[in-house]
């Protein structure tokens, strides 16, 4: 059925979203409890609540493993929430493995990956249930059980006939939340008979001041059947914020005693809230939740599509405008219409960027498992959280990102002793920082630890004869061979890094996003990754090229500078192509026009351009006919109808209306220069 | 448009069923004197040639891509393909644009003809008369009056041929192989 798919993928995305925000907060509630700290109520209720909604939701989409296992979460949670359990580095331990389980639990659900093992699941629930005290434990085990049961029979549960009172009332913007009352009242008949006691006209308004896109009705129905009140705690849980919907047991004979909750002396009044609220506080939630609208991803690319074609449009309006006889009215037009397209660019690029703090405060997790892993004591400072990057960017840099935190951890930063040992502190520091620099994204990350040893790198290097013995590299350059396949001087191999597979994947995956990393270290003082990302993927700014009658468009990123060689700099090396000189670097060049197989008359190279480039810390210089100028273009799928090309990274636009091809420079010159 | 591309797909990869007594509608274009048709669900749309922008290390029968309302399209020289002579492409040559297994290719050729509609007692399929390049991608001969037009299997000649565009070589390409092999 659909709509049990939506209801699922929608608390899905929710469900991984507090799972997220678990996580984050158990963090913060161990950082937080040092010594005799006071406990942050405030905190410890926003994970209670965390865990609460995951079980809810969980529950009322049929979860029910998920539902049992984060109840008796839930139990410990409570605890502390009570006073009668002090926050402890084990307990946010096991905290924190049961939120991994959940998150497994979750995916298993969605069909992706395998459910935690019964037995690992039974430990950890031990484990928990060793927090709560003897008689609560009990009590906990009966409630857990009644739990599991009624989720796995939800509408037999204990097997009596009930009959309740529901007064279905919604807000009127509820439909604009996706929200179809037919929906809930489908999803009711799976308890029980539904019956429709009154539907109430009241509010309707006249037919000319009728909003068809609000809901003016509101129904008293009666549903009997073998629903508890958990089943419509379910049925309501994700409308249940916004719409003061009502219901209470009114079975004739006297009502059960619901099994692990209070008993349910009828008729006791449930709310979704616990009283009707006052108008005001009602509208500030309406307020809040309106201010945010999920949209399909696809659909946003459609619309950045759709503005970069505006983008193009505009231009051609602009150039044919100045080029004819227009007149001033004509001309301010353009400019007014130029103007508003620049706006509207900048607003639909805006709604693709997402703040990279998430991906960042997960790392907390990280740092902290692996720094007690290997006995390290490490203090992960974020900074420049709020940073936006396009969420493609955000996708794709999570996991290098986390290998380069690790790596921090694991191979930058000293063991206590041996920090003492050189009179730094105790503590090791890794900063996480984002911010924007020159129309990009840089991050660091810095460790106060040990630094690369450039000596020690140069010497793999040689052994493993990826450089000459006589190399003449600066430590920069030594610094880069970390990412070269193979290369790794961790003096032994942990199950986090030093495997040599990882630094190379990583930098590969930067240089997919457009993207460039440095290395910064001092010995003994620590290191610095730096690593520089583009705005976005969609719009890049480039360099037009000429060569021949093709234009093509370098990433003005990739750029050092541009020169025109005297007569003779340009020299050929025997067995390795063509190279000139810089100001006493000799650089490798490439003949673009051969390279990628366009016709070019044949020119001097002291009659054309060289382009020089940086390709994994090495520059080289591209042979062209000439520089057109720098501009923003709109990046175009060349694979998308074709297939993907070597050395061109995707094609753009131009304001004529004709293609050119974007190059992809690292994998031109890793083409050209094998030993790249 | 989503059901159109659905449906062009589908008669794309079956391609003909001559045993159907119902009638199939074909575009038809000229390539020097010869004459050819493309199954008329397959053709997206037909545009005026505009000079396309060189792929690097493409094969030479691909020409390149233009831009079609703001998608990068790819477009194959027929004639190259089928190793006939080549000619200077002008204002009068057309791209028939075709949608092919979710790709959008162009195909530029010397001009259309005509929309023609084929009995399936007016198809026959292809003669084997020599194991020449081109017959591959022959989904048989259509005939009317005295009109004899070649249709062609166009996920055979776009889809597929794209896709493993490396393992393929052109008619022109071949014979220079052939030529160069002879005089070794």
């Amino acid at each position: 059925m659909d709509l049990d798919k939506e209801l699922k993928s929608i608390f899905f995305e929710e469900g991984r979203e507090h799972i997220a925000s678990l996580e984050e907060d158990l963090i913060q509630l161990e950082t937080d409890s040092g010594d005799g700290a006071e406990l942050d109520h405030d905190l410890v209720n926003r994970i209670f609540r965390s865990a609460h909604t995951i079980k809810g939701g969980a529950g009322s989409v049929g979860f029910t493993d998920l539902a049992g296992f984060t109840h008796t979460v839930e139990n410990v949670l409570d605890r502390v929430r009570e006073n009668q359990l002090a926050v402890s580095r084990e307990l946010i331990s096991v905290l924190l493995s049961s939120v991994d389980c959940m998150a497994r639990q979750l995916d298993a659900a969605m069909g992706e990956g395998d459910p935690p093992g019964e037995g690992e699941l039974s430990t950890l629930v031990d484990e928990l249930n060793s927090y709560l005290g003897d008689t609560v434990a009990m009590a906990t085990q009966v409630a857990d059980e009644a739990v599991r049961r009624s989720a796995r029979q939800r509408s037999t549960n204990d097997g009596r006939e009930r009959t309740w009172a529901i007064s279905l009332k919604f807000s009127p913007e509820v439909m604009e939340t996706g929200t179809d009352p037919a929906m809930l009242l489908t999803e009711l008949s799976d308890h029980g008979t539904v019956r429709l006691k009154a539907a109430h006209l009241d509010d309707c308004p006249p037919l000319e001041a009728l909003d068809p896109y609000k809901l003016y009705l509101s129904w008293d129905i009666e549903l009997t059947g073998r629903a508890t009140e958990a089943d419509l705690d379910g049925v309501f849980i994700f409308i249940a914020d916004d719409n003061p919907i009502q219901y209470r047991d009114v079975t004739p004979e006297p009502a059960p005693e619901a099994p692990g909750k209070a008993p349910a002396a009828a008729p006791k009044a449930k709310a979704a809230k616990p009283t009707p609220r006052s108008i005001s506080e009602t509208n500030t939630d309406k307020r809040k939740g309106m201010t945010s609208v999920r949209v399909d991803t696809d659909r946003l690319d459609r619309l950045v599509n759709l503005v970069g074609e505006l983008v193009i449009g505009q231009a051609r309006v602009s150039q044919v405008t100045r080029t004819a006889d227009a007149t001033p009215e004509t001309a301010a037009a353009v400019e007014a219409l130029e103007r508003i397209t620049r706006d509207l660019q900048d607003e639909a690029m805006g709604m693709r960027m997402l703040p990279i703090g998430p991906t960042f405060v997960q790392f907390q997790r990280v740092v902290r498992d692996l720094a007690m892993n290997q006995g390290k004591e490490v203090s992960l400072q974020i900074s420049g959280q709020e940073t936006e990057l396009d969420k493609s960017i955000i996708e794709k840099i999570g996991d290098p990102l986390k290998h380069m935190v690790r790596n921090a951890v694991d191979h930058g930063l000293e063991t206590p002793s041996e920090r003492q040992a050189v009179g730094k502190p105790f503590t090791g520091t890794v900063n996480l920082r984002a911010f924007h620099a020159e129309g990009n994204i840089v991050i660091e990350i810095e460790d106060d630890g040990k630094g690369l040893d450039a000596a020690a790198i140069a010497a793999k290097a040689i052994k493993e004869g990826l450089i000459p013995a006589d190399h003449q590299m600066t430590d920069t350059e030594i610094y880069q061979l970390v990412f070269h396949p193979g290369l790794s001087t961790a003096k032994k191999v942990t199950d986090v890094s030093g495997r040599g597979v990882g630094m190379d994947v990583v930098k590969r995956n930067i240089e997919e996003l457009r993207g460039r990393v440095q290395i910064d270290s001092r010995k003994g003082e620590g290191t610095i990754f730096r690593i520089t990302l583009p705005l976005t993927l969609a719009i890049i700014e480039g360099m037009g090229l000429s060569v021949g009658d093709e234009v093509f468009l370098i990433p003005l990123l990739s750029i050092v500078e541009s020169i025109r060689p005297n007569e003779g700099a340009v020299q050929t090396v025997a067995e390795r192509g063509e190279v000139v000189s810089v100001r006493g670097d000799v650089l490798p060049v490439l003949r673009l026009h051969e390279e990628l197989n366009v016709f070019s008359e044949y020119k001097m190279p002291h009659e054309a351009l060289l382009i020089v480039v940086e390709v994994a810390g090495k520059r080289f210089c591209l042979l062209v006919d000439d520089i057109i100028g720098q501009q923003q273009v709109v990046i175009k799928s060349v694979e998308q109808n074709y297939r993907k090309v070597e050395g061109v990274s995707g094609a753009t636009i131009l304001g004529d209306g004709r293609v050119a091809m974007i190059l992809d420079v690292p994998a031109l010159v890793r083409r050209a220069f094998k030993d790249v | 448009m989503g059901s159109l591309a659905l449906e062009t797909e589908r008669t794309a990869s079956r391609g003909m069923q001559f045993d159907r007594g119902d009638t199939q509608e074909f575009l038809t274009f000229r390539l020097a004197d010869e004459e050819y048709g493309i199954p008329i669900l397959v053709v997206q749309e037909i545009i005026g040639y505009q000079k396309p922008t060189a792929i690097p290390n493409a094969p030479a029968w691909v020409c390149g891509v233009v831009n079609i309302r703001g998608t990068v399209i790819p477009v194959v020289d027929v004639r190259n393909l089928f190793g006939m002579p080549a000619t200077t492409y002008d204002d009068t040559s057309v791209i028939i644009v075709n949608r092919v297994n979710d790709k959008v290719i162009g195909a530029v050729v010397d001009g259309v003809n005509d929309v023609l509609a084929f009995t399936a007692d007016q198809m026959q399929a292809t003669p084997e008369v020599s194991d020449s390049f081109e017959v591959r991608y022959l989904d048989g001969l259509g005939k009317l009056d005295d009109r004899l037009v070649m249709l062609l299997d166009m996920a055979e000649l776009i889809g597929r041929g794209l896709d493993g565009v490396d393992k393929l070589v052109s008619a022109e390409e071949a014979k220079a192989k052939a030529k160069a092999k002879t005089e070794d």
